[in-house]
């Protein structure tokens, strides 16, 4: 079966590009998760508990707020200036407008420097590995942005789509949504992107971690229904912070057959199903074989202690996001 | 503080277009400095009195008689 095919059966199809508000990813009266992004999926896939914590119930460790604000600062500068140069405007022009945005954005972001986090995405850091992808990619990027039918670039694009089955509670269907940064032309074809940073070495190691890998499957599906071509997969442009040396920047590819994506639906329905079955009984069971996984979960030691006690483990060392900022994958961006 | 450590830390809203491409053109002399190996420069700051730092050295001084720390530390 190939991808147009699955993507006819499969989806009814709807094309968003701008998305106004944000209502609840979950079904009314209920603890059932309607909209899936690759992030919360990823969540429930890895650990039901997790998600439960992060997700659901909002708790963050501190220094993750640094690594998510860096990392989202980090994509907008880059979209803003993707947008700019398919617009027409200069290479400098466009840094010199991002480089201005961004300081203006993160006038309040001052990460402890004595923490691992603030000291390797501090807002400093921040400006200097923009300039230097800018410089690195920009100019003479082999990979141009890709045109969408109404003749826009294809940048920023928020998708929200729904699947043609839902949960058994309510009456409406899954809808997978997410956000992917760009669409290219590389090498004659079509690709998604993402970017990503990381502290870690830039090998192979790092980019096996994206086969296989749920975020970049649902890009391809994703870019295939916004684009109504078969992406072929997606461009990962890897970004390693360094203190001393350089920034480092690696392009990795990675993607996806029409097999791959048939099959990965297909999983997604028992995971959506196990996802529910969570829900009604209002318990997210621990998977103990991966908290040593992703560089070590950050709930592991409040997970380690009695049941009993937990609650006072998490009060002590994460906070508890109130309910309008936990993670929503309908909140416009 | 460096001087793009000085700049960056001024109201971004006030800054001229040319303090933009200053912090631009700082980074990018960051850039090239971190490949040579060469550590950032503290430009600003406390000044240091040369002439106090000399004789504080001098005071400091040891005589050339003085054992050396290994030796003290086996404890001859």
């Amino acid at each position: 079966m190939s991808a147009d095919q699955i993507l006819d059966e499969v989806f009814v199809a709807q094309k968003t590009e701008m998305i106004d508000e944000a209502p609840s990813l979950y079904i009314e009266g209920t603890d059932v998760q309607y909209a899936w992004d690759s992030t919360s999926l990823g969540d429930f896939k890895r650990c039901p508990r997790f998600y439960q914590l992060h997700r659901k119930e909002g708790w963050t460790a501190k220094s993750e707020s640094v690594d998510l604000r860096f990392g989202s600062e980090y994509h907008q500068a880059l979209q803003e200036y993707d947008c700019s140069l398919a617009n027409g405007v200069k290479h400098e022009d466009a840094i010199h407008d991002v480089i201005r945005e961004l300081l203006i954005r993160t006038e309040d972001f001052r990460p402890d420097p004595d923490t691992r986090a603030g000291k390797y995405k501090s807002r400093r850091n921040l400006v200097q590995l923009t300039v230097d992808y800018l410089d690195f990619f920009g100019p003479n990027d082999p990979a141009k942005t890709a045109m969408l039918e109404s003749g826009r670039p294809a940048v920023e694009l928020s998708f929200r789509f729904e699947l043609d089955w839902g949960p058994s509670a309510g009456n409406r269907p899954y809808i997978l949504c997410g956000h992917i940064d760009r669409i290219v032309e590389f090498n004659d074809q079509l690709l998604a992107t993402d970017r990503k940073t990381t502290t870690r070495t830039l090998g192979p190691y790092f980019f096996k971690q994206f086969e296989p890998n749920n975020q970049m499957t649902l890009y391809t599906l994703a870019g295939q229904i916004i684009t109504g071509t078969p992406i072929k997969g997606v461009m990962i442009d890897a970004a390693q912070v360094l203190l001393e040396e350089p920034n480092r920047f690696v392009r990795g590819l990675t993607y996806r057959s029409p097999e791959q994506l048939e099959e990965w639906l297909n999983d997604l329905k028992i995971t959506l199903k196990q996802a529910e079955a969570c829900a009604e009984e209002g318990y997210w069971p621990m998977n103990d074989t991966a908290c040593d996984k992703y560089g070590g979960c950050p709930f592991r030691e409040v997970c380690s202690k009695s049941p009993s006690v937990r609650g006072m483990y998490l009060k002590s060392d994460f906070v508890q996001l109130p309910t309008e900022d936990r993670w929503n994958p309908l909140k416009p961006r | 503080m460096s001087d793009i450590d000085e700049l960056m830390d001024r109201n971004a809203l006030e800054m001229a277009p040319r303090d933009i491409d200053r912090i631009i053109q700082l980074n990018r002399e960051a850039r090239e400095a971190r490949a040579k190996g060469i550590k950032p420069v503290k430009t600003s700051g406390p000044k240091i009195d040369l002439s106090t730092l000399v004789k504080a050295l001098v005071k400091d001084k040891k005589p050339a008689s003085t054992p050396s720390a290994g030796i003290g530390r086996r404890g001859l």
